[in-house]
This record gives structure tokens, C-alpha cells and sequence, in this order.
């Protein structure tokens, strides 16, 4: 119920697929700013500074080229984000999966409620516009 | 627990998967007594109500007694603040995968 699945393919290797998961300037040119580093227990942030947006991150799952998994704690919600790849004649099959949307605390979300309302709304226009 | 809380905690309710279940089986029927519920779990009475109860504190289910039984009922409209996260991450996850093939086919 509370669980986003989404898959994607991609003609390309899956090393390079792994590599735009992962590195942490290519991450920022297809998600957000980051100090994202792929070793298990490293705490980041993914932050779009225009709409506020920030994004904690501590990394759960570092399994080259197959899977990885992090947390993705922003606002009201507290999701674990997974990546699951595999490589088909030279297709990468990518899977998504978040998972959680809970509250990670009862205070920030009632806090934050309005905020994140009025900032999705932003965050909508920015990704309309690209 | 005050009343803000109790009216917000949507997330935390639909977290468990008794929870998730409980949501499942009240969505298929119009109202229903606990000892109707108890059967399609592997726990006890006392237990699944202390799930009910969660998810009344969360605005999911409604109930109400009938002589001495109680019957409970779902109250779907909390679920929509759940969906709205996820339509918002599906959107923003397709768009940035877009992203991704355009740098990858570069």
C-alpha cells in the first residue's frame, strides 16, 4: 500500500548505469546536490537548495553492479529508496522500490505539513519546466 | 497522545503489515465485529484490537456498538495523504530517470 515500485531500461551497460547511481557528480545532474558516497553506513544528503529541499540519507546496501539501498528521510517522510539492476543483451533493467512513507516524527510532520504542500507544489512547476 | 497526533499519524498506522491487513479485509465489507476479524490473523483477540485501536487513532476506522458487540468500519479519506506522497515520488522518479537516459545516451 505504502510502497512505490517503478522500473526503467536503459541501453546501456550496467556498469554505467551503476556509475550514475552512484557517483556523486553524476548524481547531482539527475537528482539533487549530494555528498553521496556508495559505503554502507555513510550519512548524506541530497538537497535542492532553489526549493528547499532536503533529503537525509544514510546508505543501507552497497552491492556493485546488482543493488543498492539507502534511506530517504525528508519532511514527513521516512522511506528506504532500493535499486535493483540487471543487465539483458545489452539492456539495464532498473527497478525502484521505495518503501516506508511513514512519519519520522509526529512533531516535524504536523510542522511541516502546510510547508511540504506549498513546496511540492514548487518542486511540480521545477520538474514541469524541464 | 492529543488529538493532532491522533488526526496525523496515517503513515505510522499503514506501516505494519496487520495493520495493512486489517485495512484490506474491513475495505471488503461494510462493517465488521472483531471476532470475525480475529480468525485471519495468528494472534489473539486482545492483539488485533490493539491494532484497531491504532488505526481508529489515526482516523481509519470508525466504530461503534451494537449491544455488546462492537463493529468496525473503514474510514478511507486519511489514505489519500498517503497516496499524494507517493503520486509526488512517482512522478518525481519517472521525470528523474528521464533525466538519467538523457545523460546516459549522451
Amino acid at each position: 500500500m505504502a510502497d512505490l515500485l517503478l522500473d526503467f531500461q536503459f541501453k546501456s551497460p550496467i556498469n554505467k548505469v551503476w556509475d550514475a547511481l552512484t557517483n556523486s557528480d553524476t548524481l547531482a545532474q539527475w537528482v539533487m546536490e549530494n555528498n553521496f558516497k556508495p559505503i554502507v553506513g555513510y550519512k548524506c544528503q541530497f538537497r535542492n537548495v532553489e526549493i528547499d529541499l532536503i533529503v537525509d540519507s544514510e546508505v543501507l546496501v552497497v552491492d556493485k553492479p546488482y543493488k543498492l539501498s539507502y534511506t530517504w528521510v525528508g519532511g514527513p517522510i521516512n522511506t528506504i529508496v532500493t535499486w535493483t539492476l540487471k543487465e539483458e543483451n545489452g539492456t539495464t533493467y532498473l527497478h525502484l522500490e521505495q518503501t516506508g512513507f511513514e512519519t519520522e516524527d509526529v512533531q516535524a510532520f504536523n510542522g511541516a505539513k502546510y510547508g511540504w504542500a506549498f513546496k511540492i507544489e514548487e518542486l511540480k512547476k521545477v520538474l514541469e519546466e524541464m | 497522545m492529543n488529538n493532532t497526533y491522533q488526526k496525523h499519524d496515517v503513515f505510522v498506522a499503514i506501516a505494519d503489515p496487520t495493520r495493512r491487513k486489517l485495512i484490506r479485509l474491513l475495505a471488503g465489507a461494510e462493517e465488521l465485529p472483531l471476532h470475525e476479524l480475529t480468525p485471519h490473523f495468528q494472534m489473539g483477540r486482545t492483539a488485533v484490537s490493539k491494532h484497531l485501536t491504532i488505526l481508529k487513532e489515526a482516523d481509519l476506522v470508525t466504530n461503534r456498538k451494537i449491544g455488546r458487540e462492537t463493529k468496525y468500519r473503514l474510514n478511507p479519506a486519511p489514505l489519500q495523504e498517503v497516496k499524494d506522497w507517493l503520486s509526488f515520488y512517482e512522478k518525481f522518479w519517472n521525470e528523474r530517470a528521464l533525466l538519467l537516459k538523457n545523460l546516459l545516451e549522451e
